[in-house]
């Protein structure tokens, strides 16, 4: 420490900075990021309560300022920070609600305020943190500086907030109050800096489409047009070529996609809940975070997909190319997976609890960290694969073939040992337990 | 026909200035959409650019992350991930402050400048077939044209510039609260903009106007400081309005403790 303390004498402001940043500001918001997740993780439901409330309040303002004749249509809903209240010490989030004009709309102001003290609680003690810690740079680290590093942690605190709003405002959207306002043909429900960067965290499209002209429109794969964060629901996209196409958060769901192409698409966090989707081309394919759940997937090509944190649950995929499809994070809670070949598929994280894979092609397959309670792999092909940090005293192994596998601390029935065909040396990893146990 | 102190030189007909404000506020109106959606568009494009890039940092995390609980090479893995975790943070501010977006704010401002508003006379509202033609009909240089033209946006260093040169406030005040209790207030400034940025510089007939005259939206004689109270949260909210209230009648007090 002392010699750090040394070193810390000599430097340059230059490097100071740079030594500050890179050892200190970013780790301590890293671990900031950290904490604040789990805090949110334990308290959803008050804080989505919380949330609700809000969007309630701001709905009865505009209900009433409609009702006066005060505000038109809401096509924009937006939660924002003002970075001159925040790096002042307000922990709350402007609401506003403005017609189709958005900022420029000259009507009278429909605001209401979000109490986000919880999460600024978090930032105002690292922030005080790296106060403290700069102080030991000897003046190199100024007070413009200090105010950058509270900037990165108001977005820091920007970006946890949306993660947590997109999920509550799903069920805000569903209250009474909201479902009574004048909403224009689209609305969307925005979030980020006041005036500043922000991003849809919610939208609502209630115009009418021609599903040809939306199909022409998609097929021209156009880089000036944009496809992200479209409602593409209950159309007829069969047969079209969307090869390479960037379409982000948008909802394809209950839409026929029949014979189609999205061959190296960019589709994350797409939707495509009950989705017709036969015989459709997603070689490598982004659809991280995509949701494809309640869906039959028939004959479709996922080979070197990119699936990390996607929702299946109860989705059933048959006759699927899923070889080298990233899975991790995933979710196939009861979901079925059938006659698909998943050779080297990578499960790190997912949940498989009661997924049903039974009779699949699973050969130099990872399931690391994988939630395999109730899984069932009966007449499965295993070999080559990975089996690390599992339980698999609950999942079932009926006819299931393993070989030369990649083991790391599972966890296993003693009757069920001897199917592995496992070395004396790899047997040391395994934590035997009798049923019940 | 005689020709006005601004130079300009043709007759405007009397059916022109009837119809031209209904006609302007549709093209304005119109305009305002158009901005509306390239701003959205650019906003689009910077987070499915930022989504991508972080795909990819969320990709190899992932790998390190299955690495590391398989044992291999575990302190040189976390090191490399925790690297990784710091690149993910600064990808997110940088999506905030990406000059990027600034830069296309004022291309897209400057675009409509050019091409819609360039060819309008801010004067008499006549519509020219080009901003060549408005400067003969305002008999004017190229540099009073190109000075007039230019898109009046939010000088990012405009504080600083206020408080080096006059300085800033902050102390504490008592406020004498409806119940006869006292709130600790501590009061400090916030910059602003007199006439505010956004609708003067999409105002363009306005600002073009301005930029003639010399005004400049960031100088100092658009800046002012207003008070406000930084523990305003720490109050309920039916004593806000009264301490706000009790901060800007001392208004006058701050500004002695000018430096």
């Amino acid at each position: 420490m002392e010699k750090s303390g040394e070193r810390m004498v000599s430097m340059t402001r230059e490097e100071a900075l740079e030594h500050f940043e890179e050892e200190y500001v970013y780790k301590y918001y890293v671990q900031m990021d950290k904490r604040a997740e789990k805090y949110i993780e334990e308290n959803n439901e008050r804080l989505t309560l919380e949330f609700i409330e809000t969007f309630r309040s701001l709905c009865k303002k505009i209900k009433q300022m409609q009702i006066e004749g005060k505000k038109e249509k809401i096509a924009y809903i937006t939660f924002s920070f003002g970075i001159d209240n925040l790096l002042h010490n307000s922990h709350e989030y402007m609401v506003h609600a403005y017609g189709s004009e958005w900022f420029y709309e000259d009507s009278e102001e429909c605001k209401v305020m979000h109490d986000l003290s919880w999460l600024y609680e978090f930032m105002e003690d690292t922030y005080n943190q790296l106060v403290e810690i700069s102080k030991k740079y000897i003046g190199n680290i100024t007070s413009a500086d200090l105010k950058e590093v509270r900037k990165t942690g108001v977005i820091s605190c920007d970006v946890l907030f949306r993660k947590f709003a997109k999920k509550a405002i799903e069920k805000a959207v569903e209250i009474d109050e909201f479902k009574e306002i004048e909403k224009d043909e689209v609305l969307e429900i925005r979030n980020g800096e006041y005036k500043g960067y922000n991003e849809i965290i919610y939208k609502i499209d209630t115009g009418v489409k021609n599903s040809k002209d939306i199909k022409s429109w998609l097929e021209k794969k156009d880089d000036d047009e944009d496809y992200c964060n479209q409602i593409l629901c209950n159309l007829d996209l069969s047969n079209g070529d969307y090869k390479g196409i960037g379409a982000h958060h948008t909802d394809f769901s209950g839409s026929d996609l029949s014979n189609s192409d999205f061959e190296g698409a960019s589709l994350i966090d797409a939707r495509f809940n009950k989705a017709t989707i036969d015989n459709v081309n997603f070689k490598d394919a982004v659809l991280s975070e995509s949701n494809f759940s309640y869906t039959t997937i028939k004959n479709s090509n996922f080979d070197g997909a990119r699936l990390s944190r996607s929702n299946f649950i109860n989705s059933e995929l048959t006759g699927c190319n899923l070889v080298e499809a990233n899975f991790t994070g995933s979710n196939f809670q009861n979901g079925v997976i059938r006659d698909s070949v998943l050779k080297n598929a990578n499960f790190f994280e997912a949940d498989l609890e009661n997924a049903d894979f039974s009779n699949n092609d699973l050969q130099g397959a990872s399931f690391v960290d994988t939630n395999l309670k109730g899984a069932d792999f009966s007449g499965c092909n295993l070999e080559n694969a990975t089996l690390g940090l599992v339980n698999l005293t609950q999942a079932k192994l009926e006819g299931t073939k393993f070989g030369n596998n990649k083991i790391k601390k599972i966890k296993i029935l003693a009757c069920d040992v001897d199917k592995l065909n496992l070395s004396e040396e790899q047997k040391e990893e395994l934590i035997i337990v009798d049923r019940g146990e | 026909m005689s020709t006005s102190e601004t130079g300009a030189s043709s007759v405007i007909w009397t059916l022109d200035i009837i119809n031209s404000p209904e006609k302007r506020f549709k093209e304005v109106k119109k305009e305002k959409r158009r901005r509306i959606d390239e701003w959205k568009r650019s906003l689009t494009k910077l987070t499915k650019n930022a989504e991508e890039l972080l795909e990819e940092y969320n990709n190899q995390k992932d790998i390190l992350k299955t690495k590391i609980r398989f044992g291999e090479d575990v302190e040189q893995n976390q090191k490399k991930l925790d690297k990784l975790e710091e690149r993910i943070k600064k990808l997110q501010k940088d999506k905030y402050t990406d000059s990027d977006l600034a830069e296309q704010k004022a291309r897209i401002a400057q675009e409509i400048m050019d091409e819609c508003e360039g060819s309008v006379c801010p004067f008499c509202g006549k519509i020219f077939g080009s901003d060549g033609e408005v400067k003969s009909h305002l008999n004017m240089t190229d540099e009073e044209m190109e000075k007039m033209n230019k898109v009046a946006l939010r000088d990012p260093n405009y504080r600083q510039k206020y408080i080096k040169e006059k300085g800033i406030n902050e102390f504490d005040m008592d406020v004498k609260l409806d119940d006869g209790e006292i709130a600790k207030v501590k009061v400090g400034e916030q910059i602003h903009h007199i006439v505010s940025v956004d609708p003067y510089s999409s105002t363009l007939r306005v600002s073009r106007l301005g930029n003639l005259a010399g005004f400049d939206i960031n100088e100092l004689p658009n800046l002012t400081a207003l008070p406000y109270a930084k523990n305003i949260s720490d109050f309920p909210e039916n004593f806000q309005s009264v301490i706000q209230e009790s901060i800007v009648k001392n208004r006058n007090a701050i500004s002695r403790r000018s430096p």
